[in-house]
């Protein structure tokens, strides 16, 4: 991470390296590992399952194996292109838009910045997955922090592709579309307005705001296309790595967790709402499409559910919540996340209990 | 050690992308990738190849030797090893689609009130019932009593469920939106004498007349005149 960099000792310049992150040195020896171990599994699943292995309790973990590894790679397949576009974005933001420009388009107050940021995913239509990229890019090039939290929380949803596929879902039902919207919009302006209020929102961040490493002031096309290359491809690293985490996570909730369980809360108005916004964290569904899932719940969940469903999802997922923390302290992501479910629980619950 | 090597981020920046690049190829030339995801989005993943590639010659070129002033690249041999599960994975795993596994525990929804489900699988006898017509009728009628006698012709793959007589099994199918990650099942009961016969998971074709209980309040269930075993579609889920 870049905010992590080891110091170096005066003498012989060899890093020194905390006790902390000393420990901390041992992990990818035990992910590697984790990973030769899983390949054995996976090694030995596949040599059981072509030897037509007779014993049922193996036949049943073989056959979970494969509901995860389809729906891991299912996630996987899906959100990369998601990524990959975010990614980009977030290079061409940095190569061909100045600090000084971005500095005079956008607002520097906490509110207009907040209003601002939740509305730019109309010009920045992408999902969550590919949004925390750009939002970081843009806390670099000088954008005010309450825009890049109200941007990366409202894009995923306030975006013309989410709303019409909300309103392609619903058949036409418009008080679904502005609902979503309204309860997203809401969410992403109040959290954006808390983190303002920070005395030092720096201390919020997983990275220094000042890094702007490459200036839109590359000489020709061709090297400031290598330089779009080159961002993308270090923060497709930087980003992925949470994708794959988060996919594995949803995968395995989703192939071990019976959804039988949260779908039996619902008509409740409380429980309902608690049991739809764990599914949509569970799920961890693009929100281009979840409006289709939402809608075959609709028979059985309440209004209020199905909304904390569209808007809760996209806020705050498994994949999306381990993207976070390539951008702000964990202390900060846990506000974010406590903020988002309170107002979502609050919003949704009165709409349960006033329209049922 | 070779690994560490291949793990090295500067190294891992050039094989890294080329290789997610040539597995998306791979699985768009092979056709797997519609076990994984909606045929609506492919393109996307099509796309996503040319830009992989183009991250990796960038990669390749900072390997032979770039300047680091102004910049530097991010440490991450954490992140090589996480972005290699997906390439283990489809290497290792028998790439296949959700099946009676997925239907059996955790992937059961409310049936869907989807106006889209009719059209989701194409027919030419608008008179015969199949899975995904079944699915919208029973929104309504969740016992399915307005349909008794009624022709039925499913092709979906076969449930052994233990709450089933003997000499009956589920034909299902997966619906799928986006991804695998939203799919759910649609899924009839069909009694055939040679039931037991036939394997989890292995297609079929079925045709015969739909039975309800009527007052004695017994599930509706298909009585098969036709079994055909068939070979796994191309396109394993109903995509709408």
């Amino acid at each position: 991470m870049d905010g992590s960099a080891p110091r170096l000792n005066r003498a012989g310049g060899k890093p020194v390296v905390p006790a902390a992150a000393a420990a901390f040195r041992l992990r990818p020896q035990i992910i590697w590992l984790s990973l030769l171990a899983a390949l054995a599994l996976l090694l030995f699943w596949r040599l059981a399952s072509a030897a037509a292995f007779s014993l049922p309790s193996a036949s049943a973990t073989g056959e979970k194996l494969q509901t995860f590894s389809t729906v891991f790679l299912g996630i996987f397949l899906e959100a990369l292109p998601f990524l990959l576009m975010g990614v980009l974005a977030s290079a061409l933001v940095q190569v061909f838009v100045s600090d000084t420009l971005l500095a005079r388009l956008l607002p520097r107050q906490a509110v207009p910045a907040a209003v601002v940021g939740s509305l730019l995913g109309l010009i920045f239509p992408l999902c969550e997955c590919g949004v925390v990229p750009l939002s970081r890019r843009l806390i670099r090039k000088g954008a005010p922090l309450p825009l890049a939290i109200s941007f990366m929380l409202a894009a995923p949803v306030v975006n013309p592709i989410v709303l019409i596929s909300t309103w392609v879902a619903f058949g036409g039902d418009l008080g679904m579309v502005f609902g979503r919207c309204a309860i997203v919009l809401l969410v992403a302006v109040l959290v954006g307005l808390v983190f303002s209020r920070h005395p030092n929102p720096a201390e919020l961040l997983a990275f220094s705001p000042k890094q702007s490493p490459v200036s839109a002031s590359a000489p020709g096309i061709r090297e400031q296309g290598g330089t779009v290359l080159r961002l993308a491809g270090d923060e497709f690293f930087e980003m992925g790595k949470f994708l794959v985490f988060g996919a594995l996570i949803a995968a395995a909730f989703q192939t071990f967790l019976p959804r039988a369980a949260l779908l039996m809360l619902g008509q409740n108005p409380v429980l309902s709402v608690f049991a739809l916004m764990g599914l949509a964290v569970i799920l961890s569904i693009c929100s281009s499409v979840d409006a289709f899932v939402a809608l075959s719940l609709t028979a059985s969940f309440s209004t209020g559910a199905i909304l904390a469903f569209l808007s809760f999802g996209p806020l705050i997922d498994l994949k999306s919540t381990l993207m976070f923390t390539t951008m702000l302290r964990r202390r900060a992501i846990l506000l974010l996340v406590v903020l988002c479910a309170q107002i979502v629980l609050l919003v949704t619950m009165i709409i349960n209990l006033n329209v049922g | 050690m070779w690994v560490n090597r291949l793990a090295r981020v500067r190294t891992a920046r050039f094989w890294l992308p080329a290789t997610l690049a040539a597995l998306l190829v791979w699985q768009l030339l092979s056709g797997r990738i519609f076990l994984y995801i909606h045929e609506r989005t492919v393109w996307l993943v099509g796309l996503s190849v040319p830009l992989l590639f183009a991250m990796a010659v960038v990669g390749f070129r900072s390997q032979c030797g770039h300047s680091h002033i102004g910049h530097r690249h991010p440490s991450g041999r954490l992140a090589v090893v996480l972005l290699v599960v997906p390439l283990v994975v489809v290497v290792l795993a028998p790439a296949q689609p959700l099946g009676s596994a997925a239907l059996a525990d955790s992937r059961a929804l409310p049936a869907p009130s989807l106006a889209a489900l009719p059209v989701l699988e194409p027919q030419a006898d608008l008179w015969t019932w199949n899975l995904a017509r079944l699915g919208v009728q029973r929104v309504h009628d969740p016992r399915l009593t307005d349909l008794d006698g009624q022709q039925a012709a499913l092709l979906g793959f076969v449930v052994h469920n233990a709450e089933l007589p003997a000499d009956q099994f589920l034909v299902a199918r997966f619906v799928m939106r986006c991804c695998t990650a939203d799919a759910f099942a649609l899924s009839m009961p069909v009694q055939y004498d040679q039931a037991a016969g036939l394997a989890n998971d292995s297609w079929v074709n079925v045709e015969g007349i739909i039975h309800t209980g009527g007052a004695s309040g017994a599930a509706a269930v298909v009585k098969a005149s036709v079994v055909e075993p068939r070979p796994q579609p191309s396109q394993p889920y109903l995509t709408p």
